[in-house]
């Protein structure tokens, strides 16, 4: 085509220059997002929930507000909790079963301070055997470490039981057939007990509690509110056999 | 020039300038992105490292597979695991880059039964776990509670690189030899830890509250064993009990 060659060299220089220009920044762009695929750099991120993934897609943890804090999962079936769902993490063993956390949580609502702050480790296919915790009610506070016992049995059994009457309208027949499970759950030995204590308590004192395989405190060292140390041996019916105290 | 040809080639050139316009902004955005606080309402994510502003590593949060190698001494040791165990969690770093503490978890079914640990822990300055709070657990044997342990003062550099030196021989009695003289060495100039005070649960099923020496030899022990019986024990530096408080005498 004549009429092209005939062109002004200027503006073939000047399309040139696109071409040129254009490759540049679209290998520009293109460099961008290949080290946003790879391993992108962020002074700052702000997120509602990480998660940490194995290779496989399992989770190995979770990191969230209460919002979108998970539900419980067990050998892949999800349960509600206990308590509400809170800001924090929650730990997940190899089999993507949760096996621990980290949450935190505190407002006053008409008046009334509620705060808690708990990190806990589970048994293995069990619920906390050690932690962390702070709980506090209108300036009644409690902080410390504690320990508890778990049965060999799977979480899953109580966590079974208990589950169709986490999903009935709150109300007294709710409470009622809570309590009664729960109830049959301990006879059964599929709740656990709080073996240790160290910390302080809402009665203001400083202690180290051990207790029996039944939750039953047997020996519990105290300095309370006032001052006052003394050392208790406690009986399986919590009678006090035996003080030891600064005077004989 | 043909009139539509000229047409075609402004129209052409308007394109191109545009086209061009939107890929700086694209561009020029996405290293911005990178730059500035960024948004996200759920990411996942296999490992994320919180560095200082010149790149010093602080925190590691991962998956097993991308969990970091121990960091001391500005060296990389590969000592972590090696028994099949596949913990995940956070690793901490000192301002030195030197790893100083972590919070890891494992557990999974093994062929006998199961096998499951979580700790957290924060390291003495240049060497290993000073205090730990932990659970461990195989096949049915549980222990769960606080520990706090005296380290050496000698960096475990050396530990490592000892460490790292008899793991590179080849198997046999020359290796063997090697690692016990590695131990006595250890002992005799006072390298080995202790533990000072231990508070949780133990495999014989007692709950218990152990202070010990700087030998790490249990001084004064509060027991409540399996069967709820409550003791306080004296013991001497041998392991004697010297003497013992219980609910009785």
């Amino acid at each position: 085509m004549p009429a092209v060659t005939s062109n002004p060299p200027t503006r073939s220089a000047a399309s040139r220059a696109y071409v040129i220009a254009a490759t540049l920044f679209g290998i520009l762009g293109l460099a961008a997002f290949a080290r946003a695929v790879q391993k992108p750099r962020f002074d700052e991120i702000d997120v509602e929930r990480i998660n940490i993934i194995a290779p496989d897609g399992k989770p190995r943890l979770v990191i969230s507000n209460a919002e979108r804090a998970p539900d419980v999962i067990i050998n892949g079936k999800t349960y509600h909790r206990s308590g509400s769902n809170e800001a924090g993490m929650i730990f997940y063993n190899e089999e993507g079963s949760e096996n621990g956390g980290m949450g935190f949580s505190g407002h006053t609502r008409d008046g009334h301070v509620s705060a808690n702050a708990g990190f806990m480790f589970d048994q293995y296919g069990q619920d906390q055997t050690v932690g962390l915790t702070y709980d506090e009610q209108d300036g009644r506070r409690s902080a410390g470490l504690r320990v508890w016992d778990r049965p060999n049995q799977s979480v899953t059994v109580l966590a079974d039981m208990v589950e169709p009457i986490k999903q009935m309208p709150n109300g007294p027949e709710k409470t009622r057939r809570m309590t009664a499970v729960r109830d049959s759950a301990m006879k059964l030995g599929l709740g656990g007990a709080q073996r240790v204590f160290v910390g302080k308590q809402s009665d203001r004192t400083a202690t180290v509690v051990l207790a029996d395989a039944q939750s039953r405190p047997r020996l519990r060292l105290v300095v309370d509110s006032v001052g006052a140390a003394r050392i208790e041996f406690l009986d399986d019916a919590g009678k006090v056999l035996r003080t030891l105290s600064a005077t004989p | 020039m043909d009139e539509q040809l000229r047409r075609e080639i402004t129209r052409l050139r308007r394109t191109t300038a545009i086209a061009m316009t939107l890929l700086v902004i694209v561009a020029v955005s996405a290293f911005v992105q990178a730059r500035a606080r960024t948004t996200f309402d759920e990411i996942d994510v296999q490992r994320i490292n919180v560095r200082e502003a010149n790149g010093t590593l602080r925190l590691t949060i991962s998956n097993h597979a991308r969990l970091p190698e121990a960091v001391v001494g500005g060296k990389t040791y590969p000592l972590r695991g090696g028994s099949g165990v596949q913990s995940a969690g956070l690793i901490f770093f000192n301002d030195e880059g030197n790893e100083d503490g972590g919070l890891v978890w494992t557990g999974q079914r093994t062929a006998t039964g199961n096998r499951a640990a979580a700790n957290l822990t924060f390291d003495q300055y240049d060497q290993d776990e000073t205090v730990s709070l932990g659970y461990g657990e195989e096949n049915r044997r549980r222990q769960a509670g606080l520990s706090i342990i005296d380290r050496p003062d000698e960096p475990i550099q050396i530990f490592a690189e000892s460490l790292m030196a008899i793991r590179a021989m080849p198997d046999g009695p020359a290796k063997e030899a090697r690692m016990k003289r590695f131990r006595e060495g250890l002992e005799a100039r006072g390298a080995m830890p202790a533990d000072r005070l231990y508070v949780g649960k133990l495999p014989d099923r007692s709950s218990a509250v152990t202070l010990s020496d700087p030998k790490g030899r249990p001084r004064l022990r509060l027991t409540v064993d399996s069967l709820g019986a409550a003791r306080i024990e004296f013991l001497d530096d041998a392991g004697h009990v010297t003497r013992t408080f219980t609910g009785a005498n």
